[in-house]
This record gives C-alpha cells, structure tokens and sequence, in this order.
C-alpha cells in the first residue's frame, strides 16, 4: 500500500481460508472466492485495494472466509505467481505425499 | 491402562456439546471469528496454511489398540486418511472441515479421547518417559505420576489462563528420555538415602525462540507432596509470570529474572500455607493409580528363545531391524518393540489409517493391547515376546512399518514445517526425506550409529532443533528458505542447547551441508564414539572448517 504515488503498485491479489473448509481461496473477478489462483482478480491500484478490501470485509461478515489478506504476485505465463515461498505453497499445497500413501 | 471415570466422562461429552453448539453458533453468523476463534482453539482446532488442524490429546502418548483404531477411522472418516503424530506425543489431523468437528469430538470421546488443552495458556498435555513400566532402569512407572497431574491440571480453574502454555514431563527412570531439563516443570524421579521414591523437581526449562536448560529447586519432593507442591509452583507463576509481553511470559523468563534461589522461596512459602491440606496425595489413590498400570501378566519365559535366535541368524533384515529397533525389556524373554515412522520418502511422524489399523491389531495381539507414542514421533509395542518378534517384523514391513533406523541418521525429528504450518519460514518436511534418502544404506547408517538430527521450520522449535546433536532451523531470507545449523545440542542428562555453526544454507545447499558435517564427524570421530562423544572432544572448529572452510570464524 504505497502512499507515494512516484512507488510503483506492487501487483496483489486477495486470498482467504473458506469458513467451514479452511481451505485457500482467492477472490476472483466474478467476485466469488475460488481455490484456483489463476483466475484471481488483480489488484494494482490503491482504488482496488480499498475496493476488494470491502468485498473481502463484507464475505467475512457473511461467514464465508475467515482471515482475508493480501499478496504480492508476478504475472506468470498461466496466471498470478505468488512471490513468497509460502504462499506459493498456500496456493498449491503442501510440497509432499500426503502421508505415507503415495 | 487409565479409564476414565463418571466425572471423566461427564465433562468431555460437556465439552463436545458445547462446542456442537458454539460451531453452529459460528456458521449460522452469531458468533463472529473474533468470538468463535479462542472457543475453537480451548478445543484444539487451530487454522493452518491450507486447511483446520485438530489436535488431539494422547496422556502420556499412551494408547490402547481401540483408541488406536479410532484414530484410524478418525482419519478415513474426516480426513485424507492419515495423521500426523507429534513431538509433545499427540496426534494432529490436517484437513478437518469446521462442520464435521463436533462429530468427530463425539467419536473421539467414546474411546476416552479429546482435543482439551492441546492449545491455549493452560497445562498441555503431560508427557513421560515412552518406556515407562517396561525399560530395565527404572524405579517406577511415570505414567502413575503422569495421570495423576493430569486429573489435577484438567479444567483446574485456576490455571486456566496462565500467563502462557505450561508443559510437565515426567520421568520414573535414572536415565532421562522424557526430557525432564526442557519442560517447564521436569520431574524426574530418584530415591532418596532412606530407600523412599520422590521427585527432583527442576524448572524453567524449554525449548522456542530462547531456550534454557532446567534448574533443580527441590532435590528430593516425596511422593504424597507431588501436587501441593506443584500447585505452589503454578501459583508463583500465576501471579508473578509476566503477561505484558508474549515471548518472555513463559516460566523460564520470571525464574531468570527473579534467580533460582529467590523462586524455589517464593515456592518454599507457597507450599508451607498448602502442604499437608486437600492435595495430599494419600497411599491409597496412588494405589488406585498404579493398579491401572499394573505390569502386564507376563509368562515366565525360562528356555533359551531359540526360534529368535535361529531367526536373527538367518534372516539379515530382521536381524538388522532387532538391532536398532528393539530394546530390552525388563522381564526376561520380552522385548520392546520401536516402530519407525520414518521410512525413505514420507514425513516424519505421518501414519496413514491403515497403517493405525496394522499397529492396533499387533498391539493388541503381542503387547498386552497397549502402545505408546514417542517424542521422535514413533510408535513402541510395550511388551512382545522374543519369540512373537519375527512374526510381528514380518506384518509391519507387509505395512512398510519395518524401517531399521530408531536413534540412527535417519531417524529424523521433524516438525509440519512450511508445507502445513501458518507460522513456518522455511519447510522441514522435504528436507528430513532428503536427509533420509541420503542416508538410507544400511551399512552407512550402522556405522555412523547414534545421532539426532532435529528440523524445525521456524525459532517456534516443535521440531526439537535445539537438542539434535545436528539442529536445523528454518529461517526466511527475503521470502526464501534457508536453514542455519547447529551442533551439539543434547535433551537428556548432558542436557545442552545445540552450537550455531556460521551462516545458513539454502534449500538446495542443507543436504549437502549435513552430510558435509557427518563426514566431518566420521574423520575425527575414535572408535566406537558417538557424535556426541566427539562433538564434546573436538569442539566447532573441524565442522567450521569444512563447512565454511579454514578462513571463516
Ligand atoms: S517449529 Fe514453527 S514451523 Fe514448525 S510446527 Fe512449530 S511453529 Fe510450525
């Protein structure tokens, strides 16, 4: 949330954990939340920051997601591209086998 | 085996009906997530990076097989069918939906089962010794002790909201595996000149962002006195522990500031108003105790077990896997059995539903129906018969649960790291099966022999970095992982917190870093000793050297 307009916007977009899933989620253009990235709405001015800010406000008083934030992305080839190592793993789950089952 | 009583009963299927209740409350939007969050967490649900986690409570990390396969039904039935067991002896679910907890609460309570104090600032969940009432030194099972403090700490009001969570460990055994020196409190069972049993009481121990060994402050509690003076401790505690500031509110910090001294008086003058009144623990409840621990009925084993012996010598694996995985057992004839959860390739602690049901059925076949589960975050069958154990290795490697490894380079402590963990830098999970497939020969890993390489995903330390004698931290560079390396840390008698070598690696460079440092050790190592041995012989500088090379400080 750069003040000085000289800054450039840092690309974001909005994620969440569903209510009764817990699971990621992102808001997407149709203003819906949706555990695939790649169809994440893009953030990259401060008018639609505050402006997704009250979608994700007002789905959290809903009930439907708990903990709405933001994160920086690159575009990539098939979509937004989380820039931390965590939230890449938020957005494609956990790097191993899921218990010992293959 | 404890179980439970009508007052047991009554307050944990309160409990699931309460929080029935609360979660309905949440999703028909009366309670908000501020609400709702504290009222989740006092029932051991906490929200991770990709989904609800549950965690439920294992007294002592002691099961029978019913409960054992409970948490395999629990695991088919609510989650992607298995569970991760973990270092303080519970076990965590990581993929429960809000809706279907309360169910799987009621589930869990028909087997004796919760997810209390498994969060918060309140007494967690009492750990003990994993081969309490079988391992050949000890004086007496901790269990008895351990379920004795937890009756008393469940729901105690008072210490409910402590100024930070409260960890006890107990140890009935001479030798400390329950790592009495980095608990809160460590008790650690000993016999005074008279021939009479008590506890050595030490405080202020653990682990996280600063850790501290424990300091005795009372060499010799007897037995009766055990909660009066635990009481006091808490008491003291309660009113002085700061509650201002997050990460100094925990014991350690009110008895470093304070001094041992002046905290074990405080105590001293808690315990004179309180001694000798309602907490007195009379001869006959610790009888009534004890008889739910009573030792199994085992058969007087006379004969040489010659089927074993013949089987050892004609079968390598086995041969191989009694060697690492057995230990011996206090009654003749008997062996406790340590099933490794740490086979190439899966996370450490990870245990899939049927899995659970295979360790159930043998339990409850060869080992008096009864398991336990370990701080390594393994699994032993208490008693089996020598001549039962080939048979028994036959069914867990048909389960892929015969990996000869226990106290080896492979057997790895680590925590859910970035891969499950809101709080996490850096993931431990992928790097201990790198660790592991690097060192998965055999012959490599026997000649190496007993080392503790311990993986935490952030300063949080779950996964016990502070005391491997190889430690790895999960740290975040500018969003990236790296890992900082430490040596020589120690959680038993020699109690010590593990050395940070220099700079830390990335992702890509840890593996080769660790084996750098267990080359290092094989180099300078004499015959016959262990990386602990070594470490405290040689000091830093060859693993800096090598690491680092000759230059770097
Ligand atoms: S050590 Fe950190 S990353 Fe690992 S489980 Fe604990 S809090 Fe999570």
């Amino acid at each position: 949330m750069s003040k000085k307009n000289k800054q450039k916007f840092e690309t974001r977009v909005m994620t969440a954990n569903m209510l009764v899933g817990g699971n990621v989620v992102y808001l997407v253009a149709s203003g819906n939340w949706d555990e695939d990235i790649a169809g994440a709405r893009l953030i990259e001015n401060d008018d639609e920051l505050r402006r997704l800010n009250n979608v994700a406000q007002e789905a959290l008083v809903k009930g439907i997601i708990v903990g709405p934030y933001t994160i920086p992305i690159a575009i990539g080839s098939p979509g937004p591209n989380p820039l931390s190592k965590r939230e890449q793993i938020r957005a494609n789950g956990p790097t191993v086998p899921a218990g010992f089952s293959k | 085996m404890y179980r439970y009583d009508e007052f047991d009963h009554t307050i944990v299927r309160e409990r699931v009906d309460q929080f029935r209740d609360q979660v309905a409350r949440r999703l028909s939007g009366e309670l908000t997530e501020e609400e709702f969050r504290p009222l989740r967490l006092m029932n051991g649900l906490y929200l991770q990076l990709h989904a609800y986690m549950l965690r439920v409570a294992i007294p002592y990390g002691t099961l029978s097989s019913k409960q054992m396969r409970m948490l395999a039904h629990i695991a088919r039935r609510y989650d992607r069918g298995y569970g991760h067991f973990t270092t303080r002896q519970n076990i965590q679910y990581n993929w429960p939906n809000l809706e279907d907890v309360p169910d799987l609460l009621a589930d869990m309570a028909s087997v004796e089962m919760h997810a209390i104090q498994t969060s918060g600032n309140c007494i967690r969940n009492v750990t003990a010794d994993p081969y309490a009432g079988v391992a050949t030194d000890e004086l007496e099972d901790s269990r008895i002790y351990a379920e004795i403090i937890r009756q008393w700490s469940t729901l105690h009001p008072e210490f409910s909201f402590l100024p930070r969570k409260f960890k006890i460990a107990v140890s009935g055994a001479p030798i400390d595996r329950a790592a009495v020196r980095f608990h809160d409190i460590g008790l650690q069972m000993r016999q005074n000149t008279r021939g009479e049993l008590g506890f050595g009481v030490l405080v202020g121990g653990g682990q996280g962002r600063t850790p501290v060994i424990a300091q005795t402050i009372k060499d010799f509690l007897p037995k009766q006195d055990l909660l009066s003076y635990l009481e006091a401790i808490l008491r003291v505690y309660n009113m002085l522990g700061r509650r201002d500031n997050i990460y100094k509110a925990r014991i350690k910090f009110l008895v470093n500031e304070i001094g041992r001294d002046k905290f074990a008086a405080l105590v001293e003058e808690e315990w004179e108003r309180i001694r000798g009144g309602a907490l007195d623990l009379h001869r006959d409840e610790i009888n009534r105790i004890r008889a739910y621990f009573r030792p199994a009925l085992y058969e007087l084993i006379t004969e040489q077990e010659s089927a074993y012996d013949t089987a050892r010598r004609s079968d390598r694996e086995f041969d191989r896997w009694c060697a690492s995985n057995i230990l011996p057992h206090k009654q003749p004839g008997y062996g406790i059995v340590n099933i490794s959860l740490k086979p190439v390739g899966k996370a450490p602690g990870d245990a899939t539903a049927d899995q659970m049901d295979v360790i159930a059925e043998l339990a409850e076949l060869y080992s008096f129906d009864e398991l336990r589960v370990t701080h390594k975050q393994n699994v032993v069958l208490g008693h089996v018969r020598l001549a039962d154990l080939h048979s028994v290795w036959q069914q867990l490697d048909a389960a892929m649960l015969a990996t000869a490894n226990i106290g080896l380079a492979s057997d790895i402590i680590a925590c859910p790291g970035l891969d499950y963990c809101n709080l996490a830098n850096a993931r431990s999970i992928p790097v201990a099966q790198k660790i592991n497939e690097r060192f998965s020969d055999p012959e490599q890993l026997a000649r190496i022999g007993q080392i503790r390489i311990n993986i935490s995903g952030c300063i949080n330390a779950c996964g016990h970095h502070h005391v491997g004698d190889i430690g790895i931290l999960g740290v975040d560079r500018r969003g990236e992982e790296y890992y900082q390396i430490t040596l020589g840390g120690d959680p038993a008698d020699n109690a010590a917190i593990g050395e940070s070598i220099g700079p830390s690696f990335s992702y890509d460079e840890i593996v080769d870093a660790v084996e750098t440092v267990i080359s290092t050790f094989e180099g300078v190592r004499e015959t016959g000793k262990t990386f602990a041995n070594t470490w405290r012989r040689v000091g830093a500088t060859p693993f800096k050297e090598n690491l680092y090379g000759p230059t770097r400080k």
